[in-house]
């Protein structure tokens, strides 16, 4: 039985000007800059200079950290938000956290403020505490620091300090996870306590102490965000003696609310987002602000939102205020990103994802009215975070629904993302997670699945350039950038080989050598995570760690996965192609001919001829010929028997995937030329998307990108079009809704698009004055154009325009 | 040679003479165990600037050092940057207090190297004190390696800082903690930001 009931699908009575605080929330966002919040790093500081007792274990040690930080966090007020407090203690907040990247800062204290590119303002006060009192105390302390004492300076950590091969998700995180507030909206933090405490008891008795310890360690750490809570509602109270009658009566409202949750269980729609915002602040005193992705919420949220309706305790007005509430809150952080980094990955919110629509566990449709609401939130705000995502079920959730999120495409010119449930659920099962849980699927961060509430995913594990082993190969295991240094192993001179094989297997093997670095890096950091970073917090909202007594980063969870990213993708497959094509089949091209056109990066006329030969007659991936689909089938299952050969720290699969976020343009300003006529320094294409220019034919693209899907990629892929906008916007929705339909059913596993012209994006970068608001897809998240860096801002630009109504590619002079 | 390539930016005779004394006091002064004899203690009472002839002759001697780092960031001639502003740190953590301040408690040491190997600096850092000598430390904190001065200079000082490209392009190349790197490159801008005021 279908849960829609709403006459008007688009909810269109309900506009930014019948919703003034919702107008005003969404004006403050895009006034707000972002500072930079040192409240974390001075609490968890304090307590591990002043407090630890280092005979704790890792987990107990880590919660009496947290509880110190939330027992004297500050409780926040900015605005007129219905939802209290804060992730941190500004109203928009760039938090450090000093067991990671922090002290990058360093170098900019007396500059970040004031600096040209998205500057994050620091009081004087807080830089001098950072520079004399914080960063002191972590100069040793920091995951990749500890790594390097207890491992030394081996192989994998020399590769990701080289930055140009990988990147170590874990030296800066794990987070990336969808964590379920349902036992919390069900029984309160207070009824996730006794069990704790029971369970504390029971093993103790036992004589399992350590077991015994973690369930200390969840108990304190809930009690630190029951203490948070509480000091809000004083806050609050304190407020309304204060101020005028009409603000009190919100005040003591807000207050009476946390008095009840997340302590309690929820009883109201308001009381069960309430409690999803305060776990969700929660959350971010223990882990870093990346991809904390409050997951399914319009299942969670709809018996609580169904309940008043019926009861008449609010209207589709109020939860769509507070719906729009949420959606403000949840964007209320962004990373603390020093200047080096901006210039190069810069532009990112915190990418919290929500997922909406799908089918339930049972495989029936889950759409319902609250996940028009949240449509509808996300139209009328349209800003960059949270990171929402729709499912779409083929034969369950109707077209009208798929219909309605094409037109929330087309009216945001950017979200949401769409995601496939055929092949998505599929890949998760393949993955050996149970049917039910695999339907009950959300997306983390930007693309990445994972069975919601059930798994620790750590998606952000390895970030991988497919160019180095491409070029190691070219060279024998050398890059041009690292000039002599042998880096990977001695391939043959590619200037003998006779045939493409015998390239492919110097590619393979220096691909697996790089890999198999990248992964022991993993390893290596989460020993250290174990030590360091146990999540006793996180671990009551996620299944697993509360039945068996283990935290999360000791395996406690039902799945344990680790993500691997690829950067490059379309790049390494079209210069694959050139080489297989053209100077192995057609042999128009010689490899000398070919290594001096890389090495010269295809300098002066004869250079430049052949780069022009290698463009335009080699065959290009997002095309259907065979080579071009052979090598990209090829490449894709070949990464996915590399990694299949490996087990993660946690007993879980490596799951490798293809997302870029903006590291195809930071990435590709370092590398080399490439056999597929690219030139050095350019940006790469993005996600699992061909090279612009590459796929001139809408039809043909859509469908070599979807012959990819399947077992091969279980990690999640972005695949990232750009549409020219159209007058007739019902038709636009019409044909939109047409093409993803026709492209998931071919198999592809998630779509996201940017509905606007190669000339509006260039006007924006000359005017970004003229253009504040301005969201855009980058590779998995969205972005304000104005905030990306320089590379970025081209790589949007030049990324290929496909009118829909004609299927072809919109050509592009400069 | 350390200080070799530098002599010729000294134009005047005054500013000759001044820095010949300050090479001869300085490195002496500067060292703790060396000045812990009367000798030493004497040094370091005028260079440490409690006396009148040690503070008009350091803040001289720190204003030299400063308009040569000036120099070294407005033109292209940086191959000297990096004694400049090791000298100028020094000085600079000797008689300034809030300088000071930023390496008090604490401990370190850096190995600078240039890719020629040409120049093999070390710097040291014990509680306030810093120390520079033209050698190879065995177990420094980190290691630059870095190709060209002006690669050094562009890494620490420049106004957009280039430390990730740098690292990238493989202009310079840190091994070790890198938080030492960061806590250094703050000294060092540091150091810029009283040079040449906002």
């Amino acid at each position: 039985m279908s849960l829609v009931t709403l006459k008007d699908l688009c909810l269109h009575d309900f506009t930014l000007e019948s919703m003034p605080l919702l107008a005003e929330l969404r004006q403050l966002s895009f006034a707000r800059k972002p500072e930079i919040c040192i409240e974390r790093a001075r609490y968890v500081t304090e307590y591990l200079r002043d407090h630890d007792n280092a005979a704790d274990l890792p987990s107990l040690r880590q919660a009496k950290k947290v509880a110190h930080f939330l027992r004297r966090k500050t409780p926040a007020l900015h605005d007129d938000n219905l939802l209290p407090g804060g992730t941190t203690s500004k109203a928009l907040g760039a938090p450090l956290f000093p067991e990671f990247f922090a002290l990058t800062l360093w170098p900019e204290l007396d500059t970040v403020s004031e600096r040209t590119n998205n500057p994050q303002p620091l009081s004087p006060e807080d830089a001098r505490e950072l520079n004399l009192e914080i960063f002191p105390f972590w100069i040793n302390r920091t995951v990749v620091e500890v790594a390097r004492k207890k491992f030394g300076g081996f192989t994998g950590l020399r590769l990701f300090e080289d930055l140009a091969f990988f990147i170590a998700g874990k030296a800066g995180c794990v987070s990336h996870t969808v964590p379920t507030y349902v036992p919390a909206l069900k029984h309160g933090l207070l009824g996730i306590i006794e069990q704790a405490t029971g369970d504390e008891k029971k093993r103790r008795r036992a004589g399992h102490n350590e077991q015994a310890d973690f369930y200390a360690a969840v108990r304190i750490a809930l009690e630190g965000l029951l203490d948070y809570a509480s000091r809000l509602a004083a806050h609050y109270d304190a407020l309304a003696l204060r101020g005028a009658p009409h603000e009190a009566a919100g005040l003591q409202e807000m207050a009476e609310v946390c008095r009840r949750v997340p302590a309690h269980p929820a009883r109201t729609f308001r009381e069960a987002v309430t409690t999803v915002w305060i776990c969700q602040i929660g959350i971010h005193a223990e882990n870093i602000n990346m991809a904390m992705s409050p997951g399914r919420l319009d299942q969670i949220l709809y018996p609580y939102f169904d309940h008043d309706r019926r009861e008449g305790l609010i209207n589709t007005e109020q939860a769509l205020e507070l719906i729009g509430c949420l959606w403000c809150k949840l964007a209320d952080n962004v990373d603390m990103v020093p200047e080096a980094s901006e210039q190069l990955f810069g532009g990112a919110g915190s990418v919290p994802a929500v997922t909406l629509g799908g089918v339930d566990s049972r495989g029936k449709d889950a759409v319902n009215d609250l996940t028009y609401l949240m449509l509808r939130a996300t139209e009328l705000l349209s800003i960059r975070d949270p990171n929402v995502n729709a499912r779409y079920h083929e034969g369950e959730n109707s077209r009208a629904y798929l219909e309605r999120v094409s037109d929330v495409i087309v009216s945001t010119k950017a979200v949401p993302a769409i995601h496939n449930d055929v092949a998505n659920i599929a890949v998760l099962e393949s993955q050996g997670e149970e049917r039910a849980h695999a339907r009950d699927y959300a997306i983390i961060g930007c693309v990445e699945l994972s069975s919601a509430g059930r798994e620790y995913a750590a998606s952000s594990s390895i970030i991988l350039n497919l160019v180095a082993p491409l070029e190691m190969a070219l060279f024998q295991g050398k890059r041009p950038i690292t000039a002599n240094e042998q880096i990977g192993p001695l391939t043959p001179k590619p200037a003998l080989m006779s045939s493409f094989e015998q390239f492919w297997r110097a590619f393979t093997m220096q691909l697996t050598w790089l890999i198999e670095h990248a992964i022991d890096l993993n390893e290596k950091l989460g020993a250290v995570h174990q030590q360091m970073m146990p999540s006793p917090l996180l671990s009551a909202f996620i299944e697993g760690p509360m039945q068996s007594g283990k935290d999360l980063i000791e395996g406690g969870a039902l799945y344990n996965s680790s993500g691997a990213t690829h950067i490059g993708f379309a790049d390494v497959v079209d210069s694959l192609n050139a080489i297989e094509a053209l100077i192995f089949q057609r042999k128009t091209v010689s490899f000398e001919e070919l290594l001096e056109g890389v090495r010269s990066n295809f300098a002066d006329k004869e250079g430049e001829r052949l780069r022009l030969r290698l463009t335009n007659k080699a065959p290009k991936y997002g095309t259907s010929h065979p080579v071009a689909r052979k090598n990209a089938r090829r490449l894709v299952d070949t990464l996915f028997e590399i990694y299949r050969n490996h087990i993660n720290y946690r007993g879980g699969p490596y799951r490798p995937a293809y997302w870029t976020m903006t590291n195809h343009a930071g990435l590709g300003s370092v590398c080399g030329a490439l056999p597929n006529g690219r030139k050095a320094g350019k940006v790469l294409a993005s996600g699992i998307t061909p090279v612009s220019g590459a796929a001139p034919e809408l039809t043909e693209c859509l469908s070599s990108v979807a012959s990819l899907g399947g077992a091969s990629i279980p990690g999640g892929w972005a695949l990232n079009l750009k549409y020219s906008p159209e007058e007739d916007t019902s038709a636009m929705v019409t044909h939109f809704a047409d093409h993803v339909q026709a492209y998931f059913r071919e198999g592809g596993h998630q779509v996201q698009f940017n509905i606007m012209t190669h000339e509006l994006l260039e006007d924006a970068r000359k005017n970004p004055e003229d253009y504040p608001e301005l969201m855009v897809r980058v590779s998995g998240y969205s972005a304000y154009f104005k905030d990306l860096n320089d590379l970025m801002k081209e790589e949007l630009i030049t990324r290929t325009e496909y009118n829909l109504r004609s299927g072809q590619a919109v050509p592009y002079e400069r | 040679m350390w200080s070799g390539s530098q002599i010729n930016v000294w134009q005047k005779p005054a500013q000759w003479a001044t820095l010949k004394v300050a090479e001869s006091i300085i490195p002496v002064a500067l060292e703790r165990k060396s000045a812990s004899g009367p000798f030493g203690r004497t040094l370091l009472t005028h260079a440490g600037g409690s006396t009148w002839l040690g503070k008009v002759m350091l803040e001289q001697i720190r204003a030299l050092l400063g308009s040569r780092l000036r120099d070294c960031l407005e033109s292209e001639a940086a191959e000297e940057f990096l004694e400049v502003l090791l000298r100028l740190m020094q000085i600079t953590t000797l008689i300034n207090p809030s300088f000071r301040e930023n390496v008090t408690n604490f401990s370190a040491r850096y190995q600078f190297l240039s890719r020629d190997r040409r120049l093999t600096v070390a710097v040291i850092f014990d509680d306030g004190w810093m120390c520079v000598r033209e050698t190879t430390l065995p177990d420094p904190d980190i290691t630059l390696t870095f190709s060209t001065g002006r690669a050094l200079l562009q890494f620490l000082l420049t106004p957009n800082p280039d430390l990730l490209a740098s690292v990238l392009r493989h202009e310079v190349e840190p091994e070790g903690n890198l938080n030492y790197l960061y806590k250094f490159a703050y000294l060092a801008r540091r150091l810029q930001s009283m040079v040449i005021p906002a």
